[in-house]
């Protein structure tokens, strides 16, 4: 059986948030390392993976490894109905035929409780290996969410290159085109705003600026995302949280004139 | 503007001087499916129609001016009309068996999200009746019915008959119906080659058909009523667009784990 129990609701919801837009329904394996989901969308170009790890619940206990398939649109209906300052007890039986939930508000003495019925859901779970990625760009979440935004308005496709002064974003459409540059700076000021930059190699890449922006919904989840890119490999896209990570992976678009 | 009393031009039953309000409702109408206005007045159920005067006509009304034009007609409707296709989706048909005995409230409860106001036809006079005409009608400690094919064409013939035996007294019919050549060869002949052909197969082949127009569930495995296709999120939507040229699937790049 399940019980793990989040201090801070609002993290669940916020997750949430940032998968439900992009993949229907998933399971959340459970193991006692933590709460797990991977999971591509419908045309398959792109996969999400969830680490919820058992040190960001108290108690976290999970005897046995459990796959609980969750309609994630549901799921976050019913978590729309706990409060951001909640603390969230998620229970499941090994029957894993329904997930509980208790949203316990400490100021009020509220407690509430409710039952999401679970699926069988068929996954195939993709082996993603370790790679070292010949560029990596650390920035500003907020940041990052703003350029896709502001170039979508442009092209469905942006075009990022990577160098040792900077990262580049550019798109170009019937409109015209735009393009934003970050140069590399170690800003120990602001140093959530910094944007950092490990490179092995130039890179230059073509990605879908709708899927960046779905991924974009994780942003309040992290204050800093990472984007590793090589050469004809998926793009992974990181927030970190304290206790896990959500990762996104994008083919990039090939053959495409830009 | 709304005026806060409205006239109407209506010609309609008689009502009695002590009747209860007539209750208007939206039904699907057995012939196209379509939502259509019916109302019950005194357990007897009327046929709601409406001549648009497209705002092209008013009416004086005494001294006033009533500026909906349209003319409203209510008419006597034969409840077993909207009785076949309801009971015909209930009762859940399949190829190997003849389908359910329902109880009445059973038949009107819970049919139709879409028409809540099916429930009204339970209360209909002599509603009873009406579905004995065209049910099985089991007597056990309550009565339950379930739609009997042979029972439907011979109710359905019977109406032939009886409108073809007033066809020639009614003078407008004759005249509308003219141009059109199948209808006097019936009136002649007295015989409809089209039923009868329907009836050496003992079944109503466009049956189903009914109630999948008027938005009611006819699958035939009460199953498949549960599995809803899983319902998109804005964000999927919005990808669901997105163009994945050039883009390779996921399994391409990671391997599928055993």
């Amino acid at each position: 059986m399940l019980e793990a129990r989040l201090q801070t609701g609002a993290l669940l919801k916020k997750v949430l948030e940032a998968i439900k837009e992009l993949i229907t329904d998933a399971n959340f394996d459970c193991s006692d390392n933590g709460i797990a989901l991977q999971a591509m969308d419908n045309s398959h170009v792109a996969l999400v993976a969830l680490l919820l790890r058992h040190d960001g619940f108290e108690p976290y206990r999970c005897d046995r490894s459990l796959a609980l398939g969750v309609n994630l649109v549901s799921l976050s209906k019913v978590l729309r109905c706990a409060g951001n300052d909640d603390i969230i007890t998620l229970k499941a039986d090994d029957t894993a035929d329904v997930l509980s939930l208790t949203f316990e508000n400490t100021d009020n003495d509220r407690i509430s409780e409710y039952e999401l019925k679970l699926m069988d859901i068929d996954s195939e779970h993709l082996g993603i290996p370790d790679t070292t990625y010949e560029a990596v760009v650390q920035m500003s979440s907020a940041e990052f969410a703003r350029i896709c935004k502001d170039l979508q308005v442009l092209s469905d496709s942006v075009q990022i290159d990577v160098t040792k002064e900077g990262v580049k974003f550019g798109a170009k459409g019937e409109l015209g085109s735009g393009a934003v540059t970050l140069k590399q700076n170690g800003n120990v000021d602001k140093e959530e705003e910094a944007t950092l930059i490990e490179l092995q190699q130039n890179v230059s890449l073509n990605f879908s600026l709708k899927y960046l922006v779905n991924f974009t919904k994780a942003t309040p989840l992290a204050s800093r995302v990472s984007l590793s890119m090589s050469s004809e490999v998926p793009l992974l896209v990181e927030y970190k949280m304290e206790a896990g990570y959500i990762r996104y992976y994008l083919a990039p678009k090939i053959g495409e004139d830009n | 503007m709304a005026t806060l009393n409205q006239q109407r031009i209506c010609i309609g039953p008689k009502v009695p001087a002590h009747a209860d309000n007539p209750i208007s409702m939206l039904l699907p109408c057995p012939s196209s499916g379509l939502p259509a206005r019916y109302v019950i007045q005194d357990g007897g159920l009327y046929e709601m129609q409406m001549v648009d005067s497209e705002g092209l006509r008013s009416w004086f009304i005494g001294d006033t001016i009533q500026s909906d034009g349209a003319l409203y007609l209510i008419t006597p409707y034969d409840p077993v009309f909207m009785l076949i296709p309801i009971l015909d989706t209930m009762r859940q048909k399949t190829a190997d068996a003849e389908g359910k005995f329902l109880l009445l409230e059973g038949i009107f409860g819970s049919s139709s999200d879409q028409y809540p106001s099916l429930r009204h036809l339970a209360d209909l006079k002599n509603i009873d009746k009406y579905l004995a005409l065209v049910c099985d009608v089991r007597v056990a400690a309550m009565k339950t019915y379930r739609l009997n094919d042979e029972k439907v064409m011979g109710w359905l013939k019977k109406k032939v008959e009886v409108f073809v035996s007033k066809f020639e007294s009614i003078p407008a019919l004759v005249d509308s119906i003219a141009y059109t050549e199948s209808l006097p060869e019936v009136c002649r002949t007295g015989k409809f080659p089209e039923l009868d052909k329907l009836e050496s197969r003992t079944q109503l082949p466009s049956m189903s058909e009914f109630g999948k127009r008027s938005g009611m569930d006819l699958d035939d495995e009460p199953k498949a009523r549960e599995v809803k296709k899983p319902k998109m999120s804005v964000g999927q939507r919005k990808l669901a667009k997105a163009s994945t040229a050039g883009m390779k699937p996921m399994t391409s790049f990671f391997a599928k784990k055993s």
